[in-house]
């Protein structure tokens, strides 16, 4: 019940922080100023939920701001909002809706001249061009940011990311110009971490060009890296040098393939991930390089996954609020109840989980109560016997002995079949007697087996202790002793078996019983089933567990039974 | 002899055979009763008097009817007579015969004899109220004497199940001893092994290690 309370607590917390992050009232006039404030606060919300890390909320407020600036007819902001989103999208692996968003804000940006803005644009486009594979459109728009850019150090990474490209390209001679030129600048010294890329880069395409210096540039760049803890650069020079030493020590090549996919775990890329992974195939064989194999299936549909719900995620988002766009008063509202409805949600979600729950555990503790009712009525009515029964049966029985009420032959034959009804009843009273499910179980099942060994067969048993019976439910206890004791009679009544072993073992989440005889076996379980089995299937089944044959030897008996053991609740 | 006894048990036909043939073997003075309760009362009166009860012989199992009881079971009333009298005798009459519940009462309430309801129990109980008063020894039903003897439980562990494998991989003896002692067993001698090969034997009936690998293999066991 604590965690029900502390559930609905939450439910209520979370919708009253709903409800207050809603917006000051949307003002009706639709004159420019008045617009452009909406839009100005509209962008500020957006900030506000970027900064908060809810990329995909901002999304949703720079979608609307952007929408307002534009009526507002305050291009820039409209196309900067607009870069924002493009960016929002990137970050998100969505490249195809980030070049989109992109193009827009490009569109929107020929009723200005704002070369910053202009070279954000561009640099985002070739971004998302390379991410594309589109290398003559991404060098395209490096090229455009290349023309405007001013700083010297921002150069310099142009240079490095174009000549990038142009490796992609294998156009290793064009790369080498630019990495060569971008390491003469002054600025190169300011920045490890693109000096160590600048240099990795030149040592990779001197390595495609058969250069002999390659390896010396690469063993640098991979020095600065590793000095500099620079983690996804070190994933590039082990990449690299892996692909160095592919023909010439293939040993070495492994080594550094597994050394960049180790290094890989420290961040969250996939992509340096699956990279690595695609070495790690090329470089390995046998049941290694089907091990690799299995991990990228695995990792490769996880990151398209990921990319299409990225991609959905913001095309949805789009659609809805183009739908609305005939009424755009209404966006502001309809933003923030979206936002709204993503708590509400999440409470609905909650309170389904733990009503899932609340059923759960409502259904188990009912099974629960049933099967307890079975067995005190089992009790019950074996102690009845037993007490009421077999007592009085006793009583007649020596009151005949010791009076003389019949006499000669026929006392003796009356007797006798007292007796044998006798014995009967006791037995039935022996085989649905309580049991105790405390800590003496282990020792009073053990003896309960023990009984059934005798001159004629030997009963073994294996492994009881090894299971931990105070963890085990009482009904399951049950269960395992009435089976148990269920094929014992079996066995002592059909099988002729000799030799009898009973194995216990857990595994994970199990409790694993085999019966095994060396007696004359089945042909056929399932005409068994019909007999005393269908009892031992039943119990089994009752606690959640299953009963197996093995007809697989072609002598004696053998079964397997297994059950769960109790979940745990956290 | 017994001079005091007390009878507590709740069918009445088996109560009147249990006196008759006890005043037809022992010129006591016996008492009957139907509740644990009233047993113990009973016991607790004769100790205050100065004339304890010297045997008490009880069933184990009694009929619930309108009455509250304290103690509801034969196992309850023993313990309790017990801790009232130390020295009292006590022979458990039952018709139930399972073994845990028997060793239970021997070893956990320290019961002196244990007679089985059947055709024989009339001289069973004979007996065992003279072993009961001539010596300390228990006394058991024949039928049930191999619950008192202790019971032989035949455990395996996994070292035979990794034994077994060895043998039936056809190593001899001193391979499977160093293998053992490369595993970190303590048990690794020779000796060892041929000792446990034996119990095995023993255990799946088997005449030797041939008979024994053929019989695990036909139980699946390997």
């Amino acid at each position: 019940m604590k965690v029900k309370i502390t559930i609905v607590t939450l439910l209520i917390l979370l919708i009253a922080a709903g409800c207050t992050y809603s917006l000051s009232s949307a003002a009706n006039d639709n004159t420019i100023k008045d617009i452009t404030a909406q839009a100005k606060e509209l962008d500020l919300v957006a900030k506000k939920w970027e900064q908060k890390k809810l990329p995909d909320s901002a999304f949703y407020y720079y979608n609307a701001s952007q929408i307002k600036y534009l009526d507002a007819k305050d291009y820039l902001k409209a196309a900067n909002t607009l870069l924002k989103m493009a960016q929002i999208q990137y970050a998100a692996g969505d490249y195809p809706g980030s070049e989109i968003s992109a193009m827009k804000s490009l569109y929107i940006s020929k009723n200005f001249k704002d070369l910053n803005y202009l070279l954000n644009i561009y640099k985002h486009l070739g971004a998302t061009h390379r991410e594309l594979s589109n290398n003559d459109k991404a060098i395209f728009y490096y090229e455009k940011a290349y023309q405007i850019e001013k700083d010297t150090f921002e150069i310099l990474k142009l240079q490095s990311t174009i000549a990038r490209v142009y490796i992609a390209k294998s156009e290793y001679t064009t790369a080498l110009q630019l990495l060569n030129k971008a390491k003469k600048s002054g600025a190169i010294d300011s920045d490890p971490i693109e000096k160590a890329a600048i240099i990795d880069r030149i040592g990779y395409s001197y390595f495609k060009q058969g250069n002999n210096s390659a390896l010396k540039a690469m063993n640098e760049a991979m020095e600065i890296r590793q000095h500099v803890n620079d983690i996804n650069g070190l994933v590039l020079s082990y990449l690299h040098l892996s692909e160095f030493y592919n023909s010439s020590d293939p040993d070495n090549a492994k080594l550094y393939a597994l050394k960049a996919y180790a290094i890989t775990w420290q961040s969250s890329n996939y992509k340096r991930k699956l990279r690595s992974l695609l070495r790690l195939i090329a470089v390995s064989d046998g049941k290694d390089a089907d091990m690799y194999s299995h991990h990228y299936a695995i990792l490769k549909n996880d990151a398209d996954h990921n990319t299409q719900t990225a991609e959905n995620k913001f095309k949805k988002m789009l659609d809805n609020a183009a739908r609305n766009a005939d009424n755009p008063e209404d966006i502001a509202k309809l933003e923030v109840s979206k936002d709204n409805n993503k708590i509400l949600t999440l409470a609905l979600m909650a309170s389904v989980f733990s009503s899932v729950l609340l059923f759960y555990q409502l259904t188990q503790r009912h099974k629960k109560e049933r099967l307890l009712d079975a067995y005190a009525a089992e009790t019950r009515l074996s102690k009845k016997i037993h007490d009421e029964i077999a007592n009085e049966l006793y009583g007649t029985l020596h009151y005949i002995e010791h009076e003389d009420i019949v006499s000669g032959s026929k006392k003796e034959k009356l007797i006798e079949q007292l007796d044998n009804i006798y014995l009967m009843t006791r037995n039935i009273s022996r085989e649905n007697n309580d049991i105790d499910t405390g800590l003496r179980f282990p020792v009073q099942l053990k003896l309960m087996l023990a009984t059934y060994s005798n001159n004629g067969v030997n009963v073994i048993v294996k492994g009881i202790s090894k299971i931990n019976w105070e963890k085990i439910e009482s009904i399951k206890k049950i269960a395992t002793y009435r089976v148990l004791q269920e094929l014992m009679v079996n066995m002592d009544k059909h099988s002729k078996a000799t030799v009898v072993l009973i194995d216990f073992s857990s595994e994970k989440n199990k409790v694993k019983i085999i019966y095994s005889d060396n007696g004359i076996g089945t042909d056929c379980p399932k005409i068994n089933l019909k007999n005393g089995l269908q009892n031992v299937e039943n119990r089994m089944v009752s606690i959640g567990g299953s009963i197996s044959f093995d007809t697989k030897s072609e002598k004696g008996f053998h079964l397997t039974l297994t059950y769960p053991l109790p979940i745990l609740y956290v | 002899m017994f001079k005091k006894i007390l009878v507590s048990e709740d069918i009445d036909s088996i109560s009147f055979g249990l006196v008759s043939i006890l005043q037809k073997n022992y010129p006591s003075e016996i008492r009957t009763t139907k509740y644990c309760d009233d047993a113990l009362l009973k016991i607790k009166a004769a100790l205050h008097e100065g004339k304890p009860y010297d045997l008490l012989i009880t069933d184990l199992s009694f009929k619930d009817d309108y009455r509250d009881v304290k103690l509801s079971s034969g196992e309850e009333l023993v313990e309790a007579a017990r801790s009232e009298q130390p020295d009292l005798k006590i022979i458990v009459y039952s018709i139930d015969d399972k073994p845990y519940r028997i060793k239970n009462l021997f070893d956990k309430y320290k019961i002196n004899a244990f007679v089985a309801k059947g055709r024989d129990s009339s001289t069973e109980i004979i007996e065992a109220m003279d072993i009961v008063h001539d010596t300390d020894t228990i006394y058991t039903s024949p039928q049930l004497s191999h619950i008192a003897r202790d019971m032989a439980i035949l455990e395996i562990d996994e070292d035979d199940i990794t034994l077994l494998k060895y043998l039936s991989d056809g190593l001899t003896q001193p391979e499977i001893s160093e293998l053992l002692k490369n595993a970190g067993k303590t048990s690794s001698s020779t000796s060892s092994i041929e000792k446990r090969i034996n119990k095995l034997k023993i255990y799946f009936k088997a005449n030797n290690a041939i008979h024994l690998i053929s019989t695990v293999k036909d139980m699946g066991i390997i």
